[in-house]
């Protein structure tokens, strides 16, 4: 404890995320030899482990051989730095925009392996609803096959979270990405929801889909 | 008595949260009510909504938007806002659709905090409407028939997903 705040009841200074960092343990600290992204990364990855366990994040078969790449720390690293980033809220557009378009370039560059960096943070609870939400819909309008079969099944997944922000994100991206393959997902999130809201939005998607066929 | 339409985010309204006290709105739902030197941007909404789907289609295609998404929205009656004490003035507006801009485009005024906290009550109260992405996309192309944008005020990437619906 500081000798300011020993002389009265402890305070808090709104607004200085940089007091996030003070009471981490030493290896959290900038002296340390670790970089602070892996750092955070294994904590992150450790606190994940359970819920991941208990949802069955089992990633689905790469596509081909060669989409299969392992998670590098770099990777990691960035995927980490900017989902810590976006934690903060988007309180303008231009910082909802700036996390699309470099969550868009990490997803072009490493394709399958950025998904895989990104599914903790969607599946496993680690992003706040908003952010989840804006990865949902960032994932969903990315032009192209990349790494296709690897968003879906994040969609698919993500419409199962406690969120219900985040299963309407998910819904919406499956309904983005157009593909009638989502449907059965789809029923059973119906089936499932308690949000009246969001049965009627769910319904509509699956409708939508299902003309599809 | 024509309404409102303010845009909304669904999620931010979404009162199921388990640490949430019954009859409360998250804070984050306050972020819908952007309200730059005390102003609130919102629409006019005509008796009928006759121009409803015109001003969700320049909402879809805003400055800052690279996607086509869905738009969520909330019609407050223009009663409710007199009711509440708020000032509104007829002011321009920033959208791709010029005509729009001029003609439905108000700014509620002189917002104090309990006014938007009152907004964010009242708000909490309606129907969100939803357009989805294939609606507003259909939206977007009645626009594109009639000429109602500016396309060089679209940002490039939507401008080129725009361009894709034609």
């Amino acid at each position: 404890m500081s000798a300011t705040q020993s002389k009265g009841a402890p305070y808090f200074i709104l607004g200085d995320r940089a007091s996030h960092w003070r009471e981490l343990p030493e290896e959290f600290s900038s002296n340390s030899k670790t970089p602070r992204s892996e750092s955070i990364l294994r904590q992150v990855d450790s606190n994940t482990r359970k819920s991941e366990e208990s949802l069955g994040l089992a990633f689905p078969q790469s596509e081909t051989s060669t989409e299969q790449m392992p998670l590098s720390g770099q990777l990691s690293g960035q995927i980490t730095n900017l989902f810590l980033a976006a934690s903060e809220g988007f309180y303008e557009d231009e910082q909802s925009r700036k996390f699309s378009e470099k969550l868009s370039m990490l997803v072009k560059l490493y394709g399958d392996a950025a998904i895989n960096g990104i599914a903790p943070f969607i599946i496993g609870e680690r992003a706040n609803a908003e952010v989840a939400s804006a990865t949902l819909n960032c994932l969903s309008h990315l032009e192209g096959r990349i790494s296709y079969n690897f968003r879906v099944w994040l969609m698919e997944r993500a419409l199962q979270s406690r969120s219900s922000w985040i299963r309407d994100a998910a819904a919406l991206g499956l309904e983005s990405m157009d593909d009638p393959a989502a449907t059965p997902f789809l029923q059973e999130a119906l089936n499932k929801e308690s949000n009246a809201e969001l049965r009627q939005y769910l319904h509509s998607v699956l409708e939508y889909l299902q003309r599809k066929r | 008595m024509p309404s409102f339409l303010i845009k909304v985010t669904w999620g931010k309204w979404q009162t199921d949260e388990p640490w949430l006290p019954p009859g409360e709105l998250p804070a984050n739902a306050l972020f819908d009510l952007r309200f730059p030197s005390n102003k609130l941007s919102v629409w006019s909404i005509e008796d009928g909504n006759t121009n409803l789907d015109r001003v969700i289609a320049a909402l879809a295609v805003n400055k800052g938007k690279t996607s086509i998404d869905n738009v969520d929205y909330v019609l407050l009656e223009q009663m409710t806002i007199e009711e509440l004490g708020i000032k509104m003035e007829k002011s321009r507006g920033a959208t791709p659709d010029v005509s729009a801009n001029d003609e439905w485009h108000f700014d509620l005024i002189e917002l104090t905090v309990s006014k938007i906290v009152s907004i964010a009550r009242c708000i909490k109260e309606l129907e969100i409407f939803r357009k989805r992405e294939p609606q507003v996309k259909d939206l977007i192309r009645i626009g594109l028939i009639g000429n109602h944008f500016d396309l060089n005020l679209v940002d490039e990437k939507l401008r080129a997903r725009i361009q894709g619906l034609q």
